[in-house]
């Protein structure tokens, strides 16, 4: 259409004006045939174009794929002890010949027992991000709920599950793990995910309860209230779909967080037993590696620990400003 | 004196032909300050297929008495007496489930607002498809259809299109042609339109308001039309209830209220719409303010404002009575008007009564009494 305009106008010899005039129709016209974007779509366009959260996430990725298929490379690696190089030194630059030093069977060295430090590395990287993820997953389920159905109906329920969360958050969330897994006598990766999910579920579920707070008085609840939708309906299918932009903001960032409380207790001796590597047990005999000068095995799992740690952040922040532009 | 005794000839329409019999209906709402009574004795017919107007003021009660019918009131609201009989049933008797049931299906409802009325993060076709799949049963694919054929009805062009845009890609007027076409969707029997056309502009409102009268036409449903805009009134309804302070005064044909008004409140209403082409200095108004619904005065309620008082007005309630033929009016103006039985009332529960709560409301008369009055203002959008 826009197109035979122009032609025409062009025969007849146009001024300036006419031409200007048949662009922007034809710009109308391209408007028209755009392609209309849903909310995810455009979400997921916002977040391609925030270079660091995309960065982050090329980076975590490589990081998960590492966790993925490092551990079936390397086998049983992570817990062969080679008494012949203990404290192996990592794969190094130096100045005389031959440049880079050290032996390729252990480029990230070795620890006191001769573990090859790269297949412990991958290996814990699957401990954190699994309990990460998991016990996330684990708050989203019993925070989501509590937090759903106390601001949904309010009353007494609220108040019960509301005093409820209180508690959790008053109890010294560090010490209570530590307590009940020595209560456990050890834990599996199940359990310390269970515990985590337990303790943890109550930022969520304040998050999830003041969203239910203000949507459940929104008029397109009481429109479908008017259609004659049940509760269970109402609150899944009306009220979830549109609370659903700070908790995945908030479920991101917490993923970071269980990450880290997992190496601490990892640290402290806690968290998965030995010789299961996790990041933060491998930090656990750090004295030792400092003062023996042996660098390397505390700044391997350090660094991968705050490297997933910040990309899970930044890719945090780069989803929420997809999410809600205005609030950047 | 019985009830029955007092009970007043319908107007326009036999038992039969009546789709929704509201009777004394009470409505209170629990506040900080003590109780409103926001809906205090209600009486109102709805005849099979017409088109009702409620009119009043804003707060008169006009929306509560559509979330009464609905049972959809907020917490602290609460239906303490009365009767809403919906095709012969008393719909307060119903179960949860049951009313779920009706809500939608036999008696929908369009509100005010097409802008929030929308869920925004789901495509107007699907939702128009989940309404219909609430009550009948249809397959995804099927409700799908349907949802587009009955955007179609609606008169939104390239149905299949629209149908997957989201709600903030339309127009105000579309989104109310969305909402319409949700609401018919079950081709109810009773059609409640909450202010409908308010937030739209004045050629975007003529537009819905033809197609809210096509659809009646096509579908034979009875419309409760609530606004504040007599215009509105004029054009669609078949009949007129007039509310003030939560209570009905004058019920009677579209063409009877505008060509003799006999509540002096709806005669002060209907003289406050300018006139085309009469030159006036000053509009007229009406006298005073809406009464605060914490302190609503005895007797009749609009007898502080009303020109025409005298001796009873302030002693009892006037009751609804057929003053003209086929004419309802609460007013002791006319001679068969008798004061209203008192209503036994079911009190709202013991904490509503606590000292606190008359000490605010005490502290509230006080603040009014300080204050200068506002001056009246009455919406006549003609």
């Amino acid at each position: 259409m826009a197109q035979e305009v122009v032609t025409t106008e062009n025969a007849v010899g146009q001024s300036g004006q006419v031409a200007q005039a048949a662009e922007i129709i034809q710009g109308y016209d391209e408007l028209e045939h755009a392609p209309e974007l849903g909310f995810w779509k455009l979400a997921g366009i916002r977040f391609l174009h925030h270079r660091v959260a995309t960065v982050s996430l090329g980076v975590l990725a490589f990081i998960v794929l590492a966790a993925i298929v490092g551990p079936i490379l390397e086998g049983n690696q992570y817990k062969v002890l080679d008494y012949q190089s203990p404290y192996h030194p990592p794969v190094h630059l130096q100045l005389a010949p031959p440049f880079l030093a050290g032996d390729w069977h252990h480029p990230l060295g070795t620890d006191e027992v001769g573990r090859d430090q790269l297949a412990r590395l991958v290996r814990g990287a699957r401990v954190s991000l699994t309990v990460g993820l998991m016990a996330m997953i684990g708050y989203l389920l019993i925070g989501g709920t509590f937090g759903a159905l106390a601001g949904f109906f309010g009353g007494w329920v609220d108040q019960l599950l509301m005093r409820v969360t209180d508690v959790i958050i008053a109890s010294p969330f560090l010490l209570v793990v530590i307590a009940v897994t020595a209560a456990f006598g050890g834990v599996s990766l199940f359990k310390l995910i269970i515990i985590l999910s337990i303790l943890g579920w109550f930022e969520i579920a304040r998050l999830m309860r003041s969203q239910f707070l203000s949507l459940r008085e929104s008029e397109y609840v009481m429109a479908a209230r008017a259609l004659g939708a049940s509760n269970f309906r109402i609150i899944t299918r009306h009220i979830l779909p549109n609370a659903l932009t700070p908790i995945i903001v908030s479920a991101t960032l917490g993923v970071s967080g269980i990450i880290l409380l997992e190496a601490a207790l990892g640290f402290l001796g806690y968290s998965i037993p030995p010789p299961e590597p996790s990041w933060g047990n491998m930090l656990s005999n750090f004295e030792q590696y400092m003062l023996g000068g042996y660098l390397w095995l505390v700044l391997f799992p350090a660094f991968a620990l705050v490297t997933t740690a910040l990309c899970i952040n930044l890719i945090g922040d780069g989803i929420r400003d997809a999410l809600d532009p205005r609030q950047r | 004196m019985s009830r029955s005794a007092l009970a007043p000839a319908r107007p326009l329409a036999a038992a039969e032909d009546v789709i929704l019999r509201i009777e004394n209906l009470h409505t209170h709402f629990r506040v900080l300050g003590g109780i409103v009574k926001a809906v205090d004795g209600v009486t109102l017919t709805i005849p099979r297929g017409k088109t009702v107007g409620l009119v009043g003021e804003s707060g008169c009660g006009k929306s509560i008495t559509s979330l009464s019918i609905m049972r959809l009131l907020e917490k602290n609201g609460r239906i303490v007496g009365g009767h809403i009989e919906f095709r012969g049933k008393d719909l307060l008797a119903l179960s949860d489930a049951e009313m779920q049931e009706i809500r939608g299906n036999d008696i929908a409802m369009i509100f005010q607002e097409p802008m929030t009325a929308l869920n925004p993060v789901f495509t107007v076709g699907n939702q128009v498809a989940e309404a219909i799949q609430l009550h009948q049963r249809l397959d995804r694919k099927e409700a799908w259809e349907k949802a587009v054929e009955q955007l179609k009805l609606v008169g939104i062009s390239e149905p299949a299109r629209r149908a997957k845009d989201y709600p903030h890609q339309l127009s105000g007027g579309m989104r109310q042609r969305v909402m319409i076409a949700m609401a018919l969707s079950c081709s109810p029997e009773l059609l409640i339109a909450d202010e409908p056309t308010t937030a739209l502009d004045v050629t975007i409102q003529a537009q819905i308001l033809e197609l809210m009268h096509e659809m009646q036409e096509r579908t034979g449903t009875a419309i409760l039309l609530i606004t504040h805009d007599l215009g509105v009134i004029a054009e669609m309804a078949d009949e007129v209830a007039v509310m003030y302070a939560g209570r009905i005064v004058e019920q009677a044909s579209t063409y009877d209220v505008y060509a003799a008004p006999k509540h002096p409140y709806t005669q002060g209403l209907l003289a406050s719409i300018p006139k085309l082409g009469q030159k006036q200095d000053r509009l007229h108004v009406i006298k005073g303010n809406v009464p605060n619904p914490l302190s609503v005065p005895p007797g009749c309620s609009f007898h502080p404002r009303c020109p025409h008082r005298f001796e009873p007005c302030d002693k009892a309630v006037p009751s609804l009575s057929e003053v003209a033929p086929h004419h309802l009016a609460a007013c002791y103006l006319y001679p068969h008007v008798h004061p209203e039985a008192e209503m036994e009332v079911e009190e709202l529960p013991e904490e509503l009564a606590k000292p606190h709560d008359v000490a605010v409301a005490r502290a509230e008369k006080h603040i009014s009494a300080v204050a200068p009055a506002e001056d009246a203002e009455v919406d006549t959008d003609a």
